[in-house]
Formats: structure tokens, C-alpha cells, sequence
């Protein structure tokens, strides 16, 4: 195996108690046994759990020409849950954290002033972050990316949300939020770590053919399911959205954008105050807005054309949109400046909707979508984020092979999602294309280090592990939010616990 | 056993007028395991040439670089040469020995040839046109094409003669043939990568059959005039035909003052760089690089002299120091350098300082000339401190030095070392 195609060999371990960084080698060793990603993520928690330990961490393609490498993983104990929950990450910012110099970072402890973390160049440093806290998820990447001079800086920041300690707080990927629905936002707020900065101008070497093979994968993936559509907008009529809502979205769209080497551009980016009628290009000067999460797009859709206005705020203050979302459906808001007067309410710890506790409203189902037992169990199980569509878009289970039965169903969604963030494989992509099967995800990673004995069968293995590890971690004190609870998960989690 | 080539003390030329592409040799030399090098200023240009078995002088403004070393520069350049002494030019390096009537460059008419390129009449520009022209009293110095050109080296050229290399031309002279020089490559061709500035036809004209690199002896030594920059890492056999030159110079001039061991004693000297220093120089250039990867994105420039800026070159010179620092870390090398390790900390500091003050200017559309001007005067010095810095700790032997590609390890002994 060689470990120079895929890592650069470092885990950083960021101590905030003391304000300081120190690095070990990511050993051959640690990657043989956990492969990559939320399984070393796993690990690493395991090995720090008494520090309460928030491990940011990339999986083994990613930032590679593989097709859809652009996954990482945030692992932590949610508030939400009080069990050990794993958020991918699918924007630039996992890439440029290998590209950084580090693979995984543990950031362990809490600090007692604001503090930001720099990651640069192989190097880490710790400094104040008392200018950007208090500012907005907006303001703060502005502030950072020209504190560092470059627009290519990459940020995983906290807004208000956080900093206040709100559950319905998310880490957010730059501007534009994340798929964190467990609150982990709020964790950081607790440790006091406002944002962490990364840029990298490393790369990785390039096994003999790998290039090759991740060309081939791509044009069938281009040529397979997702031919002939692009965005959001047939993500969310494929999986049942309000059509309605669907329309008066879909004249805003300017364009649509791919994450790091993704083939299908499910980020769709819309003009706020744009005429959508308009022919020529407008003369506004306006920031705009890029749409990268489907639950939280899903469940503000009832806003019809006040949704970009909303979620932009909802963005700027590091709140999860698809709970904010329903909440905001259950108020009856109706308009934008009503939206905003309530936003500012989620903002304060221990936020409560008519008296119900915080987790119940953080736990309303993020899919205002038809749901089925599969996506339920896959809700109720609480260990990666389910503000991915929980079964395929834009086709069917059966284009996946995957039985009728909703267990098995599920099952194989949690494995997926395992499987993507061990291999930093985006798990969106790999719910829209059918042709990036476990076998040519395995076939790359081994091409890709020159590790021959990393099988299908070896990685589903890992993957299961790492559904197991992780529910195991969530007993006995875990909780589910009564939203996302199914009077059948109690058969199904057994059979996760059980491995079987 | 290291032959009497490798052990040559080498000047490179960073001084006043001298663009980024010294840097390019540097790269070369290194790569060719020619650790020897120090780096030569206007203000000891008379002091330094005497301990020299090599100067260098590449690219960037003639003029600038022929007023900085006046008065003195022209007379020690001679005495230098007269005692076998190797002169390498390359694009100004090339043009600064040229026999002119200009102020100052009037001092150091070495060589009788003409170049081919002098205009009175400015054809039409088709690309580049700050680029294109530079005035030289009441005519022209145009350079119709720019990047990949191709040389035929003269069949008495050892090794590569008859050969058709190709090099980049980045206003580099062509010489009309003279019974002053003696040419060892011509312009042949052009390539799908030329860039054409003017009509072809000029180019063709202005270049096609007139003399790309050629020698002149002077006493013991010689002068090596190459207009194309052979010396760019993208051309490895432009590289090594500069290296052949070096051996091929030593083969026929006695090397009078090898072995040295005061020479010796010397390398070893200088002060110890703290690893904790090494660090936090670490930090500072990892943040002036980013920052100059970002610049080089925008649409900026400077006239400096006779010579146009981009943001790119800043990053060259950064990557310059970037890549070797990286090295001295893995290495955990105690290094040592002319200076204290402070200065060179504070030089980078001072680098950083300017950088990102210019980078903000810029991103708020102000004047940055100035600004800009003194940067790459200060990017200049550090990074020809920390290289002699840099080669000083090889010369130690507290890091192995880089090897030519030729004789490097093979990956799989590579790799294996790495996971060891």
C-alpha cells in the first residue's frame, strides 16, 4: 500500500484546554486496520472520548481524481442525540484539508477565550478569534479570507447560533451551511473554536493508471442515470417535493455547480433579486445565494419565492435550515419578514416551540416529503445526517438492486453512507448514480494506493463496523428525538447493534 | 569522489535590475549537485568576482543591472575573465556584455556581435505590446515572439551537437554571426507553443538563422551568451546543455584555485538557524505564498525599470525558498548562513509586511507601484539569503543535497525510504 497517493500522514491533535497543536504520522498501520475517514474518525473519538473530541476527518479518495471525492467527515457527540452522529462534509472543505497537510484533525478540550485554527502548509496555529466572534457566518469567512489574502481559504465556522449554544446550530462549510442536523455547531460553540481556516497548496502523488480508470468511471456516471439533468430542482421532484414550491425556485436558478469533482452539479445557485424574467444580465449588485442542501431547501419550499431570501439568514446565522424550515411552517409564517423576526428567536439556548423541549423541534423530520419506513429507521438510527435523501434520487432503489424490504432498505442506505465517508466519496452522488457501485468505488481506492488486498468485501466489512461502532457508542445514554422516533426501530437498531 | 566540476563556487547575479529567473539556475545548479553557490549584489559585485569560478547573470533589465554596477563592475568583470573566469548570460546576462554606445552599458562592450532584433520602424503589435518593445535611443529593441522556440546546436558542441533543442525566449537577443563569437546554437524553428507578438514573417525575419547561443573567449576564460533562457525547469535539455557548458568550460581551463581548504573552512561558517526559527520562517513564507498564489490570479502589473512585473513573479521567488525550507524541516537540519537567523526572519517578515499590503491594495484598486518596487527588492534579498543559507547547510552535509534527475533513485526506492 502506499500511502503518498491518498494522505499527506497526518493527524493533527489540537488541544484548546492549552491553546496548542501537535502532530502524529497517520502510520500505515492505522490505515490497514480503518481504511480511512468516519471509520479512523471513529477510532480517533474512541481514543480521546474522555476530552470530548470533535474529529474532522478525510476519507481515502478524497481531494484524488476520483469521481465524486470530494467527501469528508465531521464525527462528535451530538447535543441533539447525546450519541456519536457522523456529518459528511461536501463542499471544498474536506479537500483542502488534506491539501492543507493533515488528514484528520482532533480538536480535543475547550478553550476559555474565542479561538480559530489555521491550517496551512502542514503547519497549525492557534490564535484569538474575538474579532469574528459574534459576526456572522458571512461576515467571519469574509473576515478570514481577507485576514489570510486568499478567497480560496476554506472555512468551517459557527455563526450566532452556535456561539449562543442554540441546538438548532450547524457547523457551516463556508457560506453556505452544511449537512449538519445534529448540532454540531453547537458543540463548537461550546469549545469556543469560532472557525477553522484551511488552505493547501499540496498535493498527492499519482498511482500508474488511477487517472485512467477514475476518466472511465466518470463518463459512465455522466452517460448513466443522471443524464440529461442537472441542479437541485429534479433532485426534489424526483424524491416528491411540492411542485409549486419546485416552480417559483426553479426561475431563480442561475446556475448550477458540482462539488469537487462531481459529475452531476446538484448545487444550484440562484439569484435573489434578480427579475428571472430578465433576458440581459443584471445590473445588480447582489451576492446571491448557492443552494447545497435538499432537506433544507425541501422544507422551506412553502415560502415559494421568499426561500433564497430566508435561507440566506438562516445561512448567515449558522442555523439548520430544514428544522428552521418546519418550525417556521408550524408558526405559519408565510412571508420573509416574519421568518426573520422568528429566526432570531432560535437562537437562544434551550430554544423551545410552545413548550416543547428543544430536541423535539430540532427533531422534526427535515423531508417534507412522502415518508417511508426506510427513511424513518434511517432517521430514527441518528448516525449520519439525514438531510440527504434517505433512499435514491432521481431513480429508484431498484436501479440499485436493493430489496423491497424497508429494513433492508435502510440497512443499505447506512452502509452506503458508511462506505462514502470511509472512502471521501460524496454519499449524495453515490444516492444519484447507480454506476459508482461499492465494486468500482473498491476497485479505485485499491488502484489508487496500490493496495491490493482492499476488496469490496474488506470495505463493506469496515463499513458495517462503522455503523455498529457507531450505535454502540449512542447506548445507553443516546436519545431519540421523539420527531424521529418509528415503533419499528427498536427490532431494527438490534440487528445494527448485532452487526448481522 | 566529487570531480573538480561540482566543487566550482558559482555567483549568481540578484542584484539591482535582476529579475526572478536567477532563480531558474539556482534550480539547475542544484539539481546538477553544483552546491557552491553565493549570490552576488551591485555592492559587492567587485568584491565577491575574485573568489569566482562562475558568474551568472540571467535575466531581467539591462540598463538597470549595466548603472547598478558601474563604475567598477566593467573592470572587475575583465580581471575575472582574464583569469579563466566562466561569464553565463542569459536573456539581459546576454545583452549587458553587447558592444553599445548607451550610457553605462557603453562600459561593458566585451563583444563585437550585433543583435538582429533593432528596429527604427515598430511593426504592428498582435499580442503582448508592453512586451514587444523596449526603446533604445531614437530605435527599437522588438522581440516578435515569446516562449517555445527551437535551437540547432552546432555540430562541435559536445554531446548535443547537431541537435535541435527547444527553449523559451523571453526577449533574449538574437546575434547576427560574427568573427567575434563563436556560435554553438541557431534559431531553427518555431512551435505550436510560440507565441507570436508580431507578423511571423517578422519573427522569421528577426530570428530564423541568427545565433541563439555562442562563446567568446576572453584571456583564460570565456563568456557563454545564451538569449533563449536555457536554464528554465520546463526545459530539462536546455539544463543540461548549460551543465555540459560548465563541465565542457572546465575541461579547458585549468581550475588554478581547487582545492581550497580556506575555502572550505569558509563554507562551514555562519550562525546556527533554531529549529524554532525555522518554524515560525516556515510560517511566515506559507502565508506569503497563498497570499501570492492569489494575487497571481489577478489581472495586475508594474513597470519597474525597462522590465514588466506580474504578480507571478512573487510567487516564484516565494516557491524558490518554499521548496528548500520544506526540506531543512524534514531534515531537522541545523542550518547555517552569512547573517544571523533573525535577520533572515525579519526579512521575511518584511517581505510578508509589504505583501499583504499590497495584495489589499490591490483588491481595493489603489496605487500600488511603490509598494511593488520595493517588495521585489526585499523578495530579492531574503531569498538570496536563505538560499546561501540554504547551500551553506548542504555544504555541511546536515541534509543531502538534490540530485539530477538522471541520477536520482528510482520511485520504488524512493517511496520505500518514505514509509521507512
Amino acid at each position: 500500500m502506499d500511502r503518498g497517493n491518498v494522505y499527506m500522514g497526518r493527524i493533527l491533535l489540537v488541544d484548546l484546554d492549552k491553546g496548542s497543536c501537535e502532530e502524529e504520522e497517520l502510520s500505515e498501520d492505522l490505515i490497514e486496520e480503518y481504511i480511512g475517514g468516519a471509520a479512523i474518525n471513529l477510532a480517533l473519538y474512541e481514543r480521546f472520548k474522555d476530552r470530548d473530541p470533535v474529529v474532522l476527518g478525510t476519507g481515502l479518495l478524497t481531494g484524488t481524481f476520483a469521481p465524486a471525492g470530494c467527501a469528508g467527515v465531521l464525527t462528535g457527540k451530538s447535543p441533539v442525540t447525546d450519541s456519536v452522529c457522523h456529518v459528511p462534509l461536501l463542499g471544498q472543505t474536506a479537500v483542502e484539508l488534506k491539501y492543507s497537510g493533515f488528514d484528520f484533525v482532533v480538536i480535543l478540550g475547550k478553550s476559555e477565550k474565542p479561538v480559530r485554527l489555521w491550517l496551512h502548509d502542514e503547519l497549525a496555529e492557534v490564535a484569538g478569534a474575538s474579532d469574528v466572534w459574534g459576526k456572522d457566518v458571512w461576515e467571519t469567512t469574509d473576515k478570514l479570507r481577507f485576514e489570510h489574502g486568499d478567497d480560496y481559504v476554506q472555512i468551517l465556522c459557527i455563526g450566532p447560533a452556535g456561539e449562543k449554544g442554540s441546538l438548532l446550530a450547524q457547523v457551516s462549510e463556508s457560506y453556505w451551511g452544511s449537512r449538519d442536523i445534529f448540532g454540531l455547531g453547537a458543540s463548537l460553540g461550546k469549545k469556543k473554536l469560532k472557525a477553522i481556516a484551511m488552505r493547501g497548496l499540496g498535493n498527492l502523488e499519482l498511482a500508474e493508471g488511477f487517472f485512467d480508470e477514475c476518466v472511465q468511471l466518470k463518463n459512465e456516471i455522466a452517460s448513466g442515470r443522471i443524464r440529461g439533468f442537472q441542479g437541485l430542482v429534479p433532485i426534489l421532484e424526483s424524491l416528491g417535493a411540492d411542485p409549486g414550491g419546485l416552480k417559483a425556485l426553479e426561475a431563480r436558478v442561475h446556475r448550477n455547480i458540482a462539488s469537487f469533482n462531481c459529475t452531476y452539479p446538484y448545487n444550484s445557485f440562484v439569484m435573489i433579486e434578480e427579475d428571472p424574467k430578465l433576458l440581459k444580465e443584471s445590473q445588480k449588485q447582489e451576492p446571491g445565494l448557492l443552494l447545497t442542501d435538499p432537506a433544507g431547501v425541501a422544507s422551506l419550499l412553502f415560502l415559494k419565492e421568499g426561500l433564497p431570501a430566508v435561507l440566506r439568514k438562516i445561512n448567515r446565522l449558522g442555523l439548520e435550515p430544514a428544522a428552521c424550515g418546519r418550525i417556521l411552517a408550524q408558526q405559519g409564517v408565510s412571508n420573509v419578514s416574519e421568518a426573520e423576526k422568528s429566526l432570531a428567536a432560535f437562537l437562544v439556548e434551550g430554544f423551545s416551540l410552545d413548550g416543547q423541549g428543544v430536541e423535539n423541534v430540532c427533531g422534526v423530520a427535515p423531508w417534507a416529503l412522502p415518508v417511508h419506513t426506510e427513511a424513518r429507521l434511517v432517521q430514527a438510527s441518528c448516525l449520519f445526517s439525514h438531510s440527504l435523501p434517505p433512499r435514491p434520487a432521481l431513480g429508484s432503489f431498484e436501479d440499485f438492486s436493493v430489496s423491497q424490504n424497508p429494513v433492508e432498505r435502510a440497512r443499505w442506505w447506512l452502509e452506503r453512507q458508511a462506505t462514502c465517508l470511509i472512502l471521501g466519496i460524496c454519499p449524495l452522488s453515490a444516492l444519484l448514480s447507480p454506476e459508482l457501485s461499492l465494486e468500482k468505488m473498491a476497485g479505485l481506492a485499491a488502484k489508487a494506493c496500490q493496495w491490493d488486498s482492499l476488496t469490496e468485501d474488506a470495505i463493506l466489512g469496515k463499513a458495517r463496523g462503522v455503523v455498529r461502532k457507531t450505535a454502540v457508542l449512542g447506548r445507553p445514554k443516546g436519545k431519540v428525538p421523539p420527531a424521529w422516533q418509528d415503533p419499528e426501530f427498536e427490532s431494527f437498531s438490534k440487528g445494527l447493534l448485532q452487526g448481522g | 569522489m566529487q570531480e573538480p566540476a561540482r566543487r566550482l563556487r558559482i555567483g549568481i547575479y540578484a542584484g539591482e535590475g535582476a529579475s526572478h529567473s536567477w532563480t531558474w539556475f539556482v534550480d539547475l545548479l542544484e539539481r546538477f549537485s553544483y552546491l557552491g553557490i553565493r549570490f552576488v549584489w551591485e555592492r559587492d559585485f567587485d568584491r565577491r568576482l575574485p573568489d569566482l569560478d562562475v558568474l551568472i547573470l540571467s535575466g531581467g533589465d539591462t540598463f538597470a543591472v549595466a548603472r547598478a554596477l558601474e563604475p567598477s563592475g566593467p573592470q572587475a568583470l575583465r580581471v575575472f575573465l582574464e583569469r579563466g573566469g566562466l561569464y553565463i548570460g542569459s536573456c539581459a546576462g546576454a545583452y549587458l556584455p553587447l558592444k553599445s554606445s548607451k550610457e553605462h552599458l557603453c562600459s561593458f562592450n566585451f563583444v563585437q556581435a550585433k543583435i538582429n532584433n533593432l528596429t527604427r520602424d515598430l511593426p504592428a503589435v498582435r499580442a503582448l505590446p508592453l512586451k514587444f518593445s523596449t526603446r533604445y535611443g531614437c530605435t527599437y529593441v522588438i522581440h516578435p515572439v515569446r516562449e517555445e522556440v527551437v535551437v540547432r546546436m552546432a555540430e562541435n558542441f559536445p554531446v548535443w551537437g547537431g541537435r535541435e533543442v527547444s527553449v523559451p525566449l523571453y526577449g533574449g537577443p538574437p546575434l547576427q554571426p560574427s568573427e567575434d563569437i563563436e556560435p554553438f546554437a541557431f534559431y531553427s524553428g518555431f512551435t505550436g507553443r510560440t507565441l507570436f507578438l508580431a507578423d511571423p514573417k517578422i519573427a522569421e525575419r528577426v530570428y530564423l538563422g541568427q545565433v541563439a547561443a555562442c562563446e567568446k573567449s576572453i584571456g583564460a576564460g570565456r563568456m557563454v551568451l545564451l538569449g533563449p533562457h536555457f536554464e528554465h525547469p520546463g526545459f530539462t535539455e536546455g539544463n543540461a546543455i548549460v551543465e555540459e557548458w560548465i563541465r565542457w568550460h572546465v575541461a579547458r581551463t585549468p581550475i588554478r584555485r581547487l582545492p581550497d581548504p580556506a575555502r572550505q573552512e569558509e563554507d562551514a561558517e555562519g550562525c546556527l538557524l533554531d529549529p524554532l526559527l525555522l518554524e515560525s520562517l516556515k510560517r511566515e513564507v506559507s502565508n506569503m505564498r497563498i497570499r501570492a498564489a492569489a494575487l497571481a490570479r489577478e489581472t495586475v502589473y508594474w513597470q519597474i525599470g525597462a522590465k514588466v512585473y506580474e504578480p507571478e513573479k512573487i510567487l516564484h521567488f516565494v516557491e524558490a525558498v518554499w521548496s528548500r525550507l520544506a526540506r531543512l524541516n524534514v531534515h531537522r537540519a541545523k542550518t547555517s548562513g552569512p547573517g544571523s537567523g533573525e535577520g533572515l526572519q525579519e526579512l521575511a517578515a518584511s517581505c510578508h509586511a509589504r505583501l499583504r499590503k499590497l495584495s489589499e491594495k490591490v483588491a481595493r484598486a489603489e496605487k500600488t507601484q511603490e509598494l511593488a518596487e520595493a517588495l521585489f527588492s526585499d523578495l530579492r534579498r531574503f531569498t538570496a539569503c536563505f538560499l546561501e543559507t540554504y547551500f551553506r547547510t548542504i555544504a555541511r552535509g546536515e541534509i543531502p543535497g538534490r540530485r539530477d534527475k538522471a541520477t536520482a533513485q528510482s520511485t520504488t526506492q524512493r517511496k520505500a525510504s518514505r514509509r521507512r
